[in-house]
């Protein structure tokens, strides 16, 4: 499905992470680390992670999203009660009950003149919450919107469906700060969307909610090659039909920037859209998989420092639901900040009834 | 491509020493037999024969024989 966003652009990405940082070497690379050498290469080399981000125990990813927030809020200068929407897409909660989002909008103290809410989804969550934030500014006279978009993906263990998988080393902490700016003179954003739920056992956590409220194990599942499957035929599909309603091909791009599943995965999908390896943005060596952080995390460790103006991109982001998206934008270069690094949390100062 | 030829790319793909590989071992018996090699040979299987291996067919595989016997 294609919808177009008109007057409506990105006018900064942040991310934040912890500052702890620990390469794979240094966590299995010895005897009894519970991998062997050979295992531990040839997962870097197909995966292309080096290592990752680790947040410390009392941190959540509401955190990290709050420093990258709040580090945009401020570099912007914006006026915080001008922020129409604000939307938390994670599946890294901070309670069952309420949602993170209002949590996150007392923080930063945003005007309560704004729709704060939560959306749960995975790898296709940034570009799902462009769309959605997009929207709703549209049809409003907010004059911005603030899309936060991460995961602690650390925290989880991920099974996979055949014995010996290492994919829960994949993952890293990241959270991401999306602000969007009213801009009547703008260029449109086109997105081209898909879900299919008949594979939502593909990638899943069945336990300790309200399905099965036991938590029998404390795991992800993932079915590695259907993922993987999905990923290089639906992803490229999916933006190869967004170019051809946009009638553009990969040379029109400055940049591809692609979900950091893994590095086999997205080297797939460039050659099956016809981008070079080089207008491919990575960050998955550093940051690991982010989920939905990641392609925030693509665009500030390759272009932070750069002072090039406007550039276009197509953003692709695929995975748990099943659940792809992929859209055509404009970024200002300059607009992309510098990462945040924090150990920072918030002590909520709840105190139950019960206790 | 001569059975030779496939084994070569399958020891490619396995990423083991040249002439490792001969079709009557049990996948279970080598170790670089693993998630990641699972992933490279759909990789390979699609680029060098233009067909796309599901889980199911990749599970149903016992010996080298089996999947040099999906590589035409």
């Amino acid at each position: 499905m294609l919808s177009t966003i008109s007057g409506i652009r990105i006018g900064a990405v942040a991310v934040g992470v912890p500052t702890k940082w620990v390469s794979l070497e240094e966590q299995f690379g010895f005897e009894g680390s519970g991998m062997d050498e050979r295992t531990l290469n040839k997962f870097i080399k197909n995966t292309g992670v080096e290592g990752r981000f680790v947040s410390v125990t009392q941190q959540t990813n509401s955190d990290l999203c709050c420093a990258a927030a709040e580090k945009l809020l401020t570099e912007k200068q914006i006026d915080r009660n001008k922020i129409g929407f604000l939307i938390y897409v994670s599946q890294t909660f901070d309670y069952r009950q309420p949602a993170t989002s209002l949590v996150l909008q007392h923080r930063l103290n945003i005007g309560i003149d704004c729709m704060a809410f939560d959306i749960g989804l995975g790898c296709s969550g940034y570009v799902y919450g462009l769309n959605v934030i997009g929207s709703l500014m549209m049809q409003s006279k907010a004059e911005y919107g603030l899309l936060l978009c991460g995961e602690t993906g650390t925290r989880d263990i991920i099974c996979g469906k055949d014995v010996s998988n290492n994919e829960d080393i994949l993952f890293g902490d990241a959270g991401s700060a999306t602000l969007l700016v009213r801009d009547p003179a703008c260029p449109d954003m086109n997105f081209m969307s898909k879900s299919d739920g008949s594979r939502f056992r593909a990638l899943i956590h069945p336990w300790g909610f309200y399905r099965n409220p036991v938590k029998v194990r404390d795991v992800d599942y993932m079915d590695g090659i259907s993922v993987f499957n999905f990923s290089t035929e639906e992803a490229p599909a999916l933006i190869n039909d967004l170019m051809s309603e946009m009638k553009s091909s990969s040379e029109d791009y400055d940049y591809l920037v692609l979900h950091q599943a893994n590095k086999l995965i997205m080297k797939q999908i460039a050659k099956k859209t016809g981008f070079p390896e080089e207008k491919s943005l990575k960050s998955i060596d550093i940051f690991g998989n982010t989920s939905s952080a990641s392609i925030p995390t693509a665009l500030v460790k390759n272009l932070a420092d750069s002072v090039k103006g406007r550039s276009r991109f197509l953003l692709s982001g695929y995975g748990i639901g099943l659940s792809w998206g992929a859209v055509d934008c404009y970024i200002d270069e300059k607009d992309i900040l510098p990462l945040v690094k924090t150990d920072e949390y918030f002590e909520d100062g709840y105190q139950s009834n019960d206790i | 491509m001569s059975e030779k030829e496939k084994l070569a790319l399958l020891e490619e793909t396995f990423d083991v020493d040249e002439g490792a590989l001969n079709p009557e071992m049990l996948l279970n018996d080598i170790d670089e037999y693993d998630s990641m090699t699972k992933l490279s040979l759909i990789v390979m299987v699609e680029e060098e024969f233009g067909k796309k291996l599901t889980g199911a067919e990749i599970k149903g595989f016992k010996t080298v024989q089996d999947i040099l016997n999906v590589m035409v």
